[in-house]
């Protein structure tokens, strides 16, 4: 938990669920359910502003469906009828739960407040945190067991005597985990840097040019997005043996450099892209790839950024085609690197050193991803003081 | 007046300077797609006829093979297994991520961040890493499960020793994963119901039960049908935690299909009914992603769930 606390940016606004209906004592911690009139204003503004929204839904649902017909209704006299409200909604809801806890009330400036049931919330939050340590435990378990001393047992105790980095350095030294990082590095950069340089004309004449054929072409692309990579490997271990690659980072790479989801979503995003902005380009003279450099690719980069996230973490992750086309420690990637590297720890039941392994491998991952939550936290936060949309 | 909306002029409308530039015209679309269009055909397009050739290389042609399969006692253990594996592995997954979205939404922002990382974490780590960490929890005699028995002075669960068990230990490691991207397709949709909507089942006296059973799960059915089939799909391709965790033991209970598909190709040398089991492959495949694209169309008119 106090990792989780550390995360949290001290400039964010003050926590909303406090302003909950201070009812029961364990629905307290948890913030409850938002009550409708949103609990970030001062009870003065608060009261103004679900006074100006019922009367706003009122008016929304007057022309809606009949089942909003009675909301309306209600919601317009809502001050009035609070009392009739509150008489009814115990029966209309399941019977036999304590009224105070589950009704519909309004307070005296015709605020309603939701009571969420008691039990039943802190009953979800027990769930909750257990399936957080469900989660959070078996990588806790193999940081634990990567710092443990190599001679002590790992069935012995569930915390070592006393933690070392000897186990690490161990693995770091059995086996060639820089050489593993390096061929996953430029297995990411080189498929992800392929694939949009092909795909970034293939979706432009997708999206702005008529051709015969451009349907059933286009199909073939969205085939290859749709179909899992790991059904087509014999044909294409066959065609990496024809060709003498197996066992090259070529081999690895070559079958993603066309990107069927790369072209689609590029072509949705250049669609979308005005006409008038590349024909302005095109007077003053820009050729086609100017045009994409220049006037496509930047209007689309929210859909490329997306599709390199994409690529990047699909790449970095992969292990079945490079496991089957790799033979040699030079040109194995890290997950292929880990595979074979634990299988050996494991073969002599040195957990320690597999674990130490593992570690090695996500480590770096979850620095990452805890480092974007903040970065995106501190981005959030930075927006909200500059007065934007945080 | 002039209608702005339209383009000042249109390429099309300009006179080709020669047949020459024309002809280089009509040919420019095909040269903007040839290059993606190459691996896009060798390596996917041609792969899906190759795995039906190969097929038909075995003795007696194309129908023997599939017959043959069919009568594998070890193909239909595999499938068997596999489809079970979908049920273990994605109904659980979608079912807490479902239940962790209601309990997140609504809550604070600050809190939500920090809790949402905790479950979607693991997405951020390769496949085979997740089957390696849940290996030192199930691992017998070793394993944390074992220790923590061992402590509380009962027997050692050995998950991976049992047929039953290992499947679900396998699965154990697909939800851990993959539940995480599911909570936020979830938290997605949840946060595209109209909040007056909400605002008027409360007025009319409902529960947060009701809410969630009468209002929410209809308005999400297209949320929930996606990542139903998306989590399908990626049950359905799992291989790299059976390297990991089990090498398709004990007594085939693990073998999933794509397994026994690399088995019977590289161990066995039997390349056409490894393909033939790559076709079945490739047909449920096929269902799911079919139910996905046109399931979606037919029933909500939309495309995807998370719009």
């Amino acid at each position: 938990m106090s990792l989780e606390r550390s995360w949290v940016v001290p400039e964010a606004p003050p926590a909303e669920g406090k302003a909950a209906p201070a009812g029961g004592g364990a629905e307290a911690p948890e913030g409850g359910t938002p009550h409708p009139s949103g609990g970030r204003k001062t009870a003065a503004e608060g009261n103004r502003a679900a006074g100006e929204r019922t009367g706003a839904a009122g008016e929304n649902r007057a022309d809606a469906g009949r089942t909003d017909a009675a909301g309306a209704r209600r919601s317009i006299g809502a001050e009035s009828k609070a009392e009739e409200d509150e008489a009814a909604a115990p029966g209309s809801v399941s019977s036999g739960r304590p009224r105070a806890a589950f009704a519909l009330r309004a307070d005296r400036a015709g605020r309603f407040r939701f009571r969420p049931d008691a039990l039943g919330a802190a009953a979800a939050t027990g769930i909750a945190v257990v399936l957080a340590i469900v989660w959070a435990l078996p990588l806790l378990w193999t940081a634990v067991t990567a710092f443990r001393p190599l001679d002590e047992s790992v069935g012995r105790s569930l915390l070592p005597s006393r933690l070392t980095v000897e186990a690490l350095a161990a693995a770091w030294s059995y086996a060639p985990f820089g050489r593993y990082y390096l061929n996953t590095f430029v297995i990411v950069v080189v498929v992800a840097l392929v694939q949009v340089l092909l795909a970034v004309p293939a979706a432009y004449a997708f999206a702005r040019l008529r051709f015969f054929g451009r349907d059933a072409l286009f199909f073939l692309f969205l085939l290859q997005m749709m179909l899992p990579m790991n059904a087509l490997v014999l044909p294409n271990y066959l065609t990496m043996k024809a060709l003498g690659l197996l066992n090259t980072l070529w081999a690895i790479m070559l079958p993603y450099f066309g990107s069927g989801m790369a072209v689609f979503l590029l072509r949705q995003a250049f669609r979308s892209v005005p006409q008038a902005y590349e024909d302005a380009a095109r007077i003053d003279g820009a050729s086609l790839v100017q045009v994409l450099r220049h006037v496509y690719v930047p209007l689309a980069l929210p859909s490329l950024l997306a599709f390199l996230f994409f690529s990047v973490s699909y790449h970095w992750n992969e292990f079945f085609w490079p496991l089957i086309v790799t033979d040699d420690d030079a040109v194995r990637p890290v997950t292929v690197g880990l595979a074979k590297f634990t299988q050996a720890a494991e073969a002599g039941a040195n957990w320690q050193l597999s674990a130490a392994g593992t570690l090695i491998v996500v480590g770096p991952l979850i620095a990452l991803f805890f480092l974007f939550a903040a970065w995106g936290r501190a981005r959030r936060a930075i927006g909200a003081d500059a007065g934007l949309k945080g | 007046m002039a209608d702005l909306s339209r383009p000042l002029f249109r390429r099309a409308a300009l006179p080709a300077a020669s047949a020459g530039a024309a002809f280089r015209r009509r040919l420019l679309p095909y040269a903007l797609i040839a290059p993606a269009l190459f691996f896009v055909a060798v390596f996917s397009t041609y792969p899906v006829l190759k795995t039906l050739l190969l097929a038909g290389t075995a003795e007696g042609g194309i129908g023997r093979a599939f017959g043959d399969l069919w009568r594998d006692p070890v193909f239909r253990l595999s499938l068997g297994a596999t489809l079970r594996f979908l049920a273990y592995s994605s109904l659980p997954a979608m079912a807490i991520a479902f239940f962790l979205a209601l309990w997140i939404h609504g809550r604070p922002r600050r809190f939500r961040r920090a809790l949402e990382g905790v479950w979607v974490l693991p997405l951020a780590l390769p496949v085979v890493s997740a089957a390696a960490i849940w290996l030192f929890v199930f691992t017998p005699q070793y394993g944390l499960l074992a220790v923590l028995a061992d402590r509380l002075g009962l027997t050692d669960p050995a998950l991976l020793r049992k047929p039953e068990t290992a499947l679900w230990a396998l699965a154990v490691v697909e939800i851990w994963r993959e539940m995480g991207f599911n909570l936020l397709v979830f938290l997605a949709g949840l946060s595209t119901i109209p909040r007056d909507v909400e605002e008027a089942a409360r007025l009319d006296g409902a529960g947060e039960g009701r809410l969630t059973l009468m209002i929410r799960l209809p308005l999400l059915w297209p949320t929930i049908i996606f990542v139903g089939t998306v989590s399908l799909l990626h049950a359905l391709s799992t291989i790299d935690p059976i390297f990991v965790m089990t090498q398709g033991g004990p007594n085939n209970a693990t073998n999933l299909l794509l397994y026994q598909m690399y088995l019977t190709a590289f161990f066995y040398g039997d390349w056409p009914r490894a393909a033939a089991t790559a076709a079945v492959f490739l047909v449920l495949a096929g269902l799911i992603a079919g139910v996905q694209v046109y399931g979606l169309e037919r029933l909500f008119g939309r495309d995807d769930g998370v719009a």
